[in-house]
């Protein structure tokens, strides 16, 4: 048995377990063994980013809640620049195989995974480690670089960004997961789940020249992903978003799931000890109300490992 | 083995150099590893001289093997390892294909005015021009290189295009698409022209072009001259039924003295296989041929020619002797370079600052995204050259233009110069960093260049090799002009020269730090503001080593439970 089969299976199995768990009454026999409350983010922390988002996505209701039989995903990890994993510039490649075993084993049709590379893209995918990760895990993986795949959206609520070039596995796709790791921005201050969003887009020259922050906040209210995964294994403290060596990378080991991207840009700032009203696009986002800044309002799950 | 079977053996070891020539003008993808490229250049005759004398080593003594091989057997050179050479015999052969009536070529007489005139001139050029262009433009790998980069390069990423797209409505993604960049009208009419005319000559009349424009083939037939073997026909066997003339693409076989030009003949072994009585061969040059006391049929005539091609023979003396002195002030004029001691200021005087600034006033004409267009334009000194490539002399010196570094380029940041180095360098790479910039951990380029205009790079030495350096136009900045946040230019750059530093309403500016920088030009490609750029690189004349960036050790962030 190969081993993608083997996570396939057992997460497929354990997903039927808590199913079970879950659904009959006499589930408290086990304990709290309940996972089924409505958590509006899931935050992990001390383990390794596979099983960080093991037990995130159980305690949001398991990847089957965003992810259908049959469906198409997009996946949209950070693969912007041509660095090896250990210097935290671009999504961890495990946690990225790790999703899309988890979209493969809820049923989906389909994963694919792709990034509008700011490196040459071949060399980005190759040694981000995400391509293997990708392919081990039976997701596919597509190039980003081709102007022809993407195609003109309007965006209604936006101030500055009033149209952008979406690539078409965004438009198509019956489910978007946006998996940022969070790191330190030179000019956006954070990079974290909205940011990520630029390398969705064709034409990212003309956020830098109108207001940045504002360009990504507008761009927010009508590119909503189903769900989103801060990576916050290893984080990038400076010189980001590309960083120069492996010194500005400290290794943290946290995670955030939530389904608003605003919130999880905050719960993310504050693990940098850093306040997110500071940072001009999540402070927008706020008061545009496209998600919730006060995360005393939300529901959220701790889960230490 | 049997001469006539020397034509298979020349056919295939033909197939084999054109099919890798070609692959890796066509590849953009890094399916050949870096170092195999000079390997399968190695033989190629203008290269290896250009870099014998770059580098002094064995690596690059392809052209002296091809002396060795042209003395002994003539222009083998032509027909199995020139690919400009191979190209056109499958032109050749296509015309037969097409036309139903038997092609035949016919004996034709030496143009040696147009011949030894284009081996003159680029030598001259070279002694008393200073400059490398007409050898540039007429090296027959070059000129085959340029065909390929230019013109076949976007052709074939077209045709995987369309594979791709196809396989993508299959939902399977194996193949990758490509955006194909035609970047510059101007730079791909030479390479167009150099196409008709080695199309035109090739199916038209054979191996002309080789034997009356390309220099190579002329300097090679100086020495078939006086090969030790040559092909030679043998009077006592021939019936003169003609089949080795008709199949001659050179045009070189006289049956009437029976006699075979040497000096055009190009290898291609035809008539070895066509002669049914065996009559036409290799033979020793020296071996006084068993029927040579049986005397032509028209003394007369053949007396006459024979003046003639005395008369022929002193010219091509006096030319040898212009040439030779031409390839002396070559040498000379090589070995006296030392590229690291050159003086940066003094060191071109056909380069002074004033002339070659860029003006890059109206480059961006159109799309100005930026509220207030920018009104400073960039003061560039020197165009900026790929890494490995020293000084702009030692590099304007040696790069034939061949544009093998602009195909394997993964970022397509190289591209052809139009007058960036002025006109005696025109098509040779430059890095252009309007179209993309150096990736950082690659050495592409420094790997394939055949001729040692490029040397090759470790990865290590790469990331402190200075192209220029940074400059900083703080009046164009859109965070100075317009209070809006960017960072872009410190987002893309490697070593951090550009960083963003505090400024107001939690905004950061860039700040450079030229010592760092490394002038990829990633900052320059990023700044979005038009139509001048706020940030750029200035090449350097004699490229620099950029100080390592500071590496300081992070505070720990010590945080035991979830802050929220």
């Amino acid at each position: 048995m190969k081993r993608r089969d083997f996570v396939r299976k057992s997460i497929g199995a354990g997903i039927a377990a808590s199913s079970v768990m879950a659904l009959n009454p006499y589930t408290k026999l086990w304990g709290k063994a309940s996972t089924l409350q409505n958590y509006d983010l899931v935050a992990a922390k001390g383990g390794e980013p596979g099983a960080m988002f093991d037990r995130a996505i159980q305690s949001m209701g398991g990847m089957e809640k965003f992810v259908k039989k049959g469906q198409k995903v997009v996946i949209k990890p950070n693969i912007g620049w041509d660095a090896v994993p250990e210097r935290a510039a671009n999504t961890n490649p495990q946690l990225v195989g790790r999703i899309i075993e988890h979209c493969l084993a809820a049923g989906a049709k389909d994963v694919y995974v792709f990034d509008h590379t700011i490196n040459e893209w071949t060399r980005s995918y190759k040694n981000s480690g995400i391509e293997k990760a990708t392919k081990d895990a039976g997701g596919k993986i597509v190039a980003g670089n081709s102007k022809g795949r993407y195609h003109q959206v309007d965006i209604p609520g936006g101030k500055v960004l009033k149209q952008a070039h979406v690539h078409e596995l965004i438009l198509e796709s019956d489910v978007f997961i946006n998996v940022p790791i969070l790191k330190h921005h030179g000019g956006a201050g954070l990079c974290v789940s909205m940011k990520n969003l630029m390398g969705a887009v064709w034409d990212r020259r003309y956020w830098h020249a109108n207001d940045l922050h504002q360009c990504i906040a507008d761009f927010t209210s009508a590119i909503k992903p189903d769900l989103n995964v801060v990576d916050g294994y290893k984080v990038l403290m400076k010189n980001g978003p590309r960083g120069v060596s492996v010194a500005d990378v400290e290794t943290r080991k946290f995670q955030i799931i939530s389904t608003d991207m605003v919130s999880a840009d905050v719960a993310a700032t504050k693990f940098l000890a850093k306040d997110p009203s500071q940072i001009g696009h999540i402070r927008i986002a706020g008061e545009m109300g496209l998600g919730e800044m006060d995360l005393s309002e939300l529901n959220i799950n701790r889960i230490q490992i | 083995m049997k001469q006539a079977q020397l034509k298979i053996l020349r056919v295939l070891l033909a197939l084999i150099f054109i099919l890798f020539t070609v692959f890796i003008f066509l590849d953009f993808r890094e399916h050949i590893p870096g170092g195999i490229h000079t390997g399968i250049s190695f033989l190629q005759f203008i290269p290896s001289i250009l870099k014998f004398f770059a580098v002094f080593s064995l690596v690059s003594v392809g052209f002296i093997v091809v002396i060795i091989l042209t003395s002994l057997f003539g222009r083998v050179y032509c027909s199995t390892i020139c690919p400009l050479g191979i190209m056109q015999d499958f032109v050749s052969r296509l015309r037969i294909k097409t036309r139903k009536k038997t092609h035949r070529y016919r004996y034709d007489k030496a143009k040696n005015f147009w011949r030894y005139g284009f081996l003159a001139l680029p030598l001259l050029i070279l002694v008393a021009g200073k400059s490398l262009i007409g050898v540039s433009l007429l090296d027959p790998y070059s000129i085959f290189g340029r065909i390929f980069s230019d013109l076949g390069q976007p052709v074939y990423m077209w045709i995987n295009n369309r594979l791709a797209g196809l396989l993508e409505s299959m939902n399977i993604y194996a193949l990758y698409p490509e955006d194909v960049t035609i970047a510059r009208g101007l730079g791909y009419i030479i390479p167009f022209i150099m196409l008709a005319i080695v199309v035109w000559f090739s199916f038209s009349r054979g191996r002309l072009y080789c034997n009356t424009v390309c220099p190579v083939g002329t300097l090679l037939g100086l020495l078939s001259r006086i090969s030790v073997f040559r092909i030679r026909m043998i009077e006592s066997r021939c019936t003169k039924c003609a089949k080795c003339v008709f199949a001659c693409k050179a045009s070189c076989i006289d049956l009437k003295n029976l006699d075979v030009d040497f000096s055009r003949c190009v290898g291609c072994f035809n008539c070895l296989q066509v002669c049914p009585e065996d009559a036409i061969k290799y033979l020793p040059a020296s071996r006084v041929e068993p029927d040579i006391s049986v005397q032509p049929v028209q003394i007369d005539t053949a007396e006459q020619e024979r003046v003639q091609k005395n008369a022929g023979r002193r010219e091509a003396i006096g030319r040898m002797f212009v040439a030779g002195l031409a390839l002396a002030g070559v040498s000379q004029r090589v070995f006296s370079q030392d590229p690291a001691s050159a003086d940066p200021v003094t060191e071109n005087p056909a380069h002074t600052p004033e002339q070659i600034k860029t003006d890059t006033t109206g480059k961006f004409p159109t799309n100005v995204e930026n509220k207030i267009p920018t009104e400073i334009p960039p003061v560039k000194n020197f165009p900026v050259r790929p890494p490995g490539s020293l000084g702009l002399r030692h590099f304007n010196n040696r790069c034939t233009a061949c544009h093998l570094c602009i195909s394997a380029c993964p970022t397509g940041v190289l591209q052809p110069s139009l007058n960036e180095y002025g006109l005696e360098g025109i098509l040779q790479p430059h890095m252009d960093y309007s179209s993309n910039y150096c990736n950082f951990e690659c050495v592409r380029c420094t790997e394939v260049c055949p001729t040692g205009a490029i040397l090759s790079l470790t990865e290590e030495a790469k990331k402190t090799t200075q192209l220029g350096q940074v400059q900083l136009i703080l009046e164009n900045c859109v965070v100075y002009a317009e209070n809006t946040a960017c960072g872009s230019c410190s987002e893309h750059c490697p070593t951090q020269a550009v960083t963003m530093v505090p400024y107001r309403d939690g905004l950061t500016l860039p700040e450079i730090k030229p010592k760092i920088c490394i002038g990829c030009g990633a900052c320059e490609y990023a700044c979005p503001v038009r139509p001048h750029k706020a940030i750029y690189v200035d090449g350097h004349n004699i490229h620099q080593v950029a100080d390592e960036p500071e590496i300081e050790e992070l505070e720990e962030t010590k945080m035991e439970d979830f802050p929220f």
